[in-house]
């Protein structure tokens, strides 16, 4: 079956852009597992997918869009090597030669692309004239844009955008009968429901995204940097979201607890910033117009000093900004030792007091750090130190207590969502076993 | 509504609600058989003031009635069309097939208020007024401040994708929802919430005209009152001198709440309604409807309705007179002291390095005092044949001058035709056209009506635009919902039939069967 498809698939992208081998089947799958197609292809253009999938809708098979070099997940699946291997034969689609930039129109700072371009990839492109998608995590820009819409990412939040998916104004994209669509971009519309929300998020299982228009901005052209010590984690945190709530368009701001603030901004044979044993850092960048710039540092300094925040100077402000920008920010996403977890504003103190009791309970040690705050929410990063076992004790049991907080990732309308995709996908071709989770 | 369907639905629906709270009089039948659609106002004007009234009219105060009035209409096959305030613009509250007409007005209560989230929770037959002043009591704001804020209802505003005149700073309304409460086309009760997996259900909703289900409470963004309101006039040669600086501005990082640039008939209307020049002295009265909308009818009349002979003449000098009056900008700032000020300054300096003449801060407070003077008046115009519209639409900053241009040109060939451009946002503008027109014969205003409408629409779609920015499509635009989504209109179709298996929910609008 494999070779059929292969031979037919190669008819549509050519033979050079499709293979059955078992190296490249591999590069899809979690080490250690077997790879969740038989046929991957590399096609050229939105156009070519929708072929492939006629092919494999002629052959009973099924369509996984899926990225290369994780060797983890497929596009927007939920959990790492969750993609659940489909029980007929499958064509991997990889977006990986889908990488030009389309369209960059400098007017309306709207950028349309391929699916298949990483965000860094893009970036680069932006940067050369003066543009950027905004100050994301870095591990944002990893990933080709495709899989950064399929799934909805709360941690993946800028502190003007919030999640990232909120900066993408339209898709292009094949459904499941071979149509390609092309939402219509504008700012706002009034022309009945969202129809790209349906796309966005929807992991492969209503679409597969071939391209998207997003928002960029213009890099700033100044930037306040600032950092104030805190007796306590909450409240470095209550001062930062205090700057939100006032309205201040913050471009990014973060609060370390003292051993995070020590580890990541003492470094280097600096001094580590001078902060209380049991308290807190909070740093924070304001960018734009340098009077608007200052203004906001301003309003951030009176909300630091009434929620008994000490002014520490620039320097651990700019360390962070320096390492933020340099490499990659908080720990990283393979690491087993560290969690993100994003939550509401409202949630993030009870949930940063929770980790921090259910390490203790497990005896490990953590550090932890508030980020990629936004007025919607933000992230509580986790590292877990000392043995062994009591990380992995306390990483269950953070979990867990996250889970109490701010619940398992959910659809509200799962069985509307399963319908949807019933009506749109009858054969079950698009990304099988996709958005199947548990409702909220 | 076939008969069969018809007998008994009264006394069916009195087991979901309170027979007092159910009619099928002639009268309530009369008032709810239209929204405030101009096309209808042009029947209205002949006599024809019930174009299509529904069978009952239903007044519940809960979700669980709600649910029981759905059910029984999924049982029956009846159309449920819900109702707000029936401001709506475009039809789409017209109960074409009959059925029950779902006034939510008594489900007005506020629910719940989190200062910490900045997050409020009413219930959606709430009016706009009310809801604003429970929030503003308690120390807020939702921002959303749409000119028929006295007479339009939460649930209306997410149902048509409303715009308020601080939209620039707050957003629309689907920037501000974050959770709502629906009761589907089958009757089942659901909440959306902030979905982390799958379709983002809040924007399905929205926008959803009562195709899809009832919302009967949502839960939306709030934020802190304001401790400043800084508004400031601005005059500009041409439209696109004003634009630019909007754009320059906005992609700077500021965010005014309040943007509005009157092309050069639309300034001098505003202009018309002052009993002085509005050019920035203080004292003198800035922008205002008063009397302008009177100049404007009969500039139309005679324009639409040849006979009416001198008026043509003072038509004629209403436009010398237009082509010397410049644009006006009308922009403010509100929210925090500190960063108003600072965004203020930053934002004059960008103004004025783009050609901008400052004329102070009387026309921007003149038109804050009167925001909410104009649209009331509008009636009038129908008296005398003569119809007006609006017609709102959206494309992004590459586009707004071509769509502008395209728009003027394809509407003016039937009517009299001005816009300003507000709702501003960094990557496009929305440009919110207004046309005048008539005939003394209904059928003869009917067809220049919707002329205006089809080459308007076209050109907007044609430059790139959108079909609507906020007014929704009801059954006005209905027909331009292909052209406007594309292969996309499968999506919703197949939403609908997901949602609203029984297809009892509102139909004929939005496009949908
Ligand atoms: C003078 C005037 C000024 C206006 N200015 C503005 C403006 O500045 N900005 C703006 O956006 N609009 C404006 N409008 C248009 C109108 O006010 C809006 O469309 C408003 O959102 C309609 O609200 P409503 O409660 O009157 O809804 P209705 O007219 O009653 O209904 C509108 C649509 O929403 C549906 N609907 C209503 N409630 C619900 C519900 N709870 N659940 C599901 N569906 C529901 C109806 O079925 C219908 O499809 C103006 C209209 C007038 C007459």
């Amino acid at each position: 079956m494999s070779e059929l498809l292969q031979r037919l698939v190669a008819t549509v992208v050519g033979p050079q852009h499709v293979s059955t081998a078992a190296a490249d089947l591999a590069d899809y799958a979690p080490a250690g597992t077997p790879p969740p197609g038989d046929v991957v292809v590399w096609p050229a253009s939105a156009g070519e997918i929708a072929q492939v999938l006629e092919v494999a809708k002629g052959n009973g098979a099924a369509l996984l869009a899926v990225r290369r070099g994780t060797r983890r997940r497929a596009v927007g699946s939920t959990r790492p090597g969750s993609a659940p291997r489909p029980a007929r034969p499958t064509v991997l689609v990889d977006q990986r030669r889908m990488t030009s930039v389309l369209h960059l129109d400098e007017t309306s700072l709207v950028a349309h692309a391929q699916a298949g371009i990483t965000g860094r990839a893009l970036e680069e492109v932006l940067g050369r004239r003066g543009l950027t998608l905004g100050y994301f995590p870095l591990e944002a820009f990893a990933l080709p844009l495709g899989a950064l819409l399929a799934r909805r990412r709360p941690e993946l939040a800028a502190a003007r955008v919030g999640p990232i998916h909120g900066a993408c104004l339209g898709v292009s994209a094949v459904l499941a009968d071979g149509l390609v669509v092309h939402s219509r971009v504008a700012p706002r519309h009034a022309a009945g429901p969202d129809l790209l929300q349906l796309l966005l998020g929807c992991e492969g299982g209503l679409g597969i995204i071939t391209a998207a228009v997003l928002r960029v901005r213009r890099i700033p052209e100044s930037r306040t940097l600032s950092a104030f010590a805190y007796p306590t984690v909450p409240g470095a945190l209550e001062a930062g979201v205090e700057c939100l709530r006032r309205g201040a368009r913050l471009a990014a701001l973060r609060v370390y607890d003292a051993a995070d603030a020590a580890r990541c901004l003492g470094d280097g044979g600096a001094e580590g910033p001078d902060v209380p044993a049991a308290g807190a850092l909070l740093v924070c960048c304001c960018a734009g117009p340098t009077e608007l710039a200052a203004a906001e540092a301003r309003v951030l300094a009176d909300a630091a000093k009434a929620f008994g925040g000490s002014d520490v100077g620039a320097a651990p402000a700019e360390h962070w900004w320096r390492r933020r920008t340099d490499s990659e920010e908080g720990p990283a996403a393979k690491d087993p030792d560290a969690l993100v977890l994003p939550a509401p504003l409202p949630a993030l103190a009870p949930l940063h007091a929770a980790v921090v009791s259910a390490s203790t309970a497990a005896h490990a040690r953590c550090r932890v750090s508030i980020a990629r705050l936004h007025r919607g929410g933000g992230c509580v990063l986790v590292t877990l130190e000392g043995d062994k076992r009591s990380r992995e004790r306390a990483h269950d049991r953070i979990l867990e207590a996250a889970a109490t907080i701010v619940g398992e990732p959910c659809d509200p309308l799962r069985e509307a969502t399963a319908a949807l995709r019933a009506v749109l996908d009858p054969g079950d071709i698009m990304s099988p076993g996709s958005l199947a989770v548990a409702p909220c | 509504m076939p008969p069969a369907a018809k007998a008994g639905l009264v006394d069916a629906l009195a087991q979901a609600l309170d027979r007092t709270r159910i009619s099928s009089a002639a009268c309530d039948r009369t008032a709810y058989a239209r929204d405030l659609w101009p096309r209808g106002l042009i029947g209205v004007a002949h006599g024809d003031v019930a174009p299509s009234p529904p069978d009952v009219v239903v007044w519940p105060e809960t979700t669980a009635e709600v649910a029981a009035i759905v059910k029984v209409a999924v049982a029956r096959g009846v159309p449920v069309v819900p109702f707000g305030a029936g401001s709506g613009v475009t039809g789409a509250t017209w109960p074409t097939h009959g059925g029950i007409m779902l006034d939510l007005k008594r489900m007005n209560r506020f629910v719940a208020l989190d200062g910490d989230a900045l997050t409020a929770t009413f219930e959606c037959g709430i009016v706009g007024e009310h809801l604003e002043h429970e929030l503003v009591r308690r120390g807020y704001t939702m921002g959303h401040f749409p000119s028929s804020i006295f007479c339009s209802t939460l649930g209306g505003w997410l149902a048509a994708r409303s715009a308020g005149q601080a939209s620039t700073r707050y957003g629309k309304i689907e920037d501000m929802v974050q959770g709502l409460e629906v009761v589907t086309g089958s009757g089942q009760v659901v909440r959306t919430g902030t979905s982390t997996v799958g379709p983002d259900w809040n924007q399905i909703f929205v926008g959803s005209e009562g195709t899809l289900g009832v919302i009967t409470e949502a839960t939306v963004r709030i934020a802190r009152a304001p401790e400043v309101q800084l508004m400031r006039g601005w005059e500009f040669a041409r439209p696109s001198a004003g634009l630019e600086a909007i754009r320059r501005l906005l992609q700077r990082g500021l965010r005014p709440a309040f943007v509005r640039l009157y092309d050069e008939i639309d300034t001098f209307i505003a202009h018309l309604g002052t009993s002085g020049p509005w050019r920035g002295r203080a004292g003198r009265r800035a922008p205002g409807p008063d009397g302008a909308l009177d100049e404007l009818r009969r500039a139309a009349l005679s324009l639409a309705i040849p006979h009416v002979g001198p008026l043509a003449r003072a038509a004629l000098g209403l436009f010398d007179r237009v082509s010397r009056s410049g644009c006006l900008l009308v922009l403010g700032y509100e929210g925090d002291r500190a960063l108003c000020t600072a965004e203020e300054q930053v934002g004059n300096a960008e103004l004025v390095r783009a050609g901008g003449r400052d004329l102070g801060p009387a026309p921007g407070l003149r038109w804050l005092e009167h925001r909410y003077d104009i649209s009331y008046k509008q009636s009038k115009v129908f008296h005398d044949g003569a119809f007006v519209d609006t017609m709102e639409v959206a494309t992004t900053w590459e586009h707004l001058l071509e769509m502008y241009e395209a728009v003027k040109r394809a509407v003016g060939r039937h009517a009299m035709v001005m816009a300003h451009f507000s709702h501003a946002y960094p990557e496009g503008c929305s440009i919110y056209f207004t046309f005048v027109g008539g005939s003394s014969s209904r059928r003869e205003a009917e067809r220049i009506y919707d002329a205006c409408w089809r080459d308007g629409l076209h050109a907007a779609l044609g430059a790139s635009g959108t079909v609507s920015h906020h007014h929704g499509i009801g059954l006005s635009k209905a027909g331009f919902m292909q052209e406007h989504h594309g292969e996309l209109m499968a999506m919703l179709r197949a939403l609908k039939r997901v949602l609203d298996p029984a297809g009892i929910m509102n139909p004929g609008k939005l496009g949908l069967p």
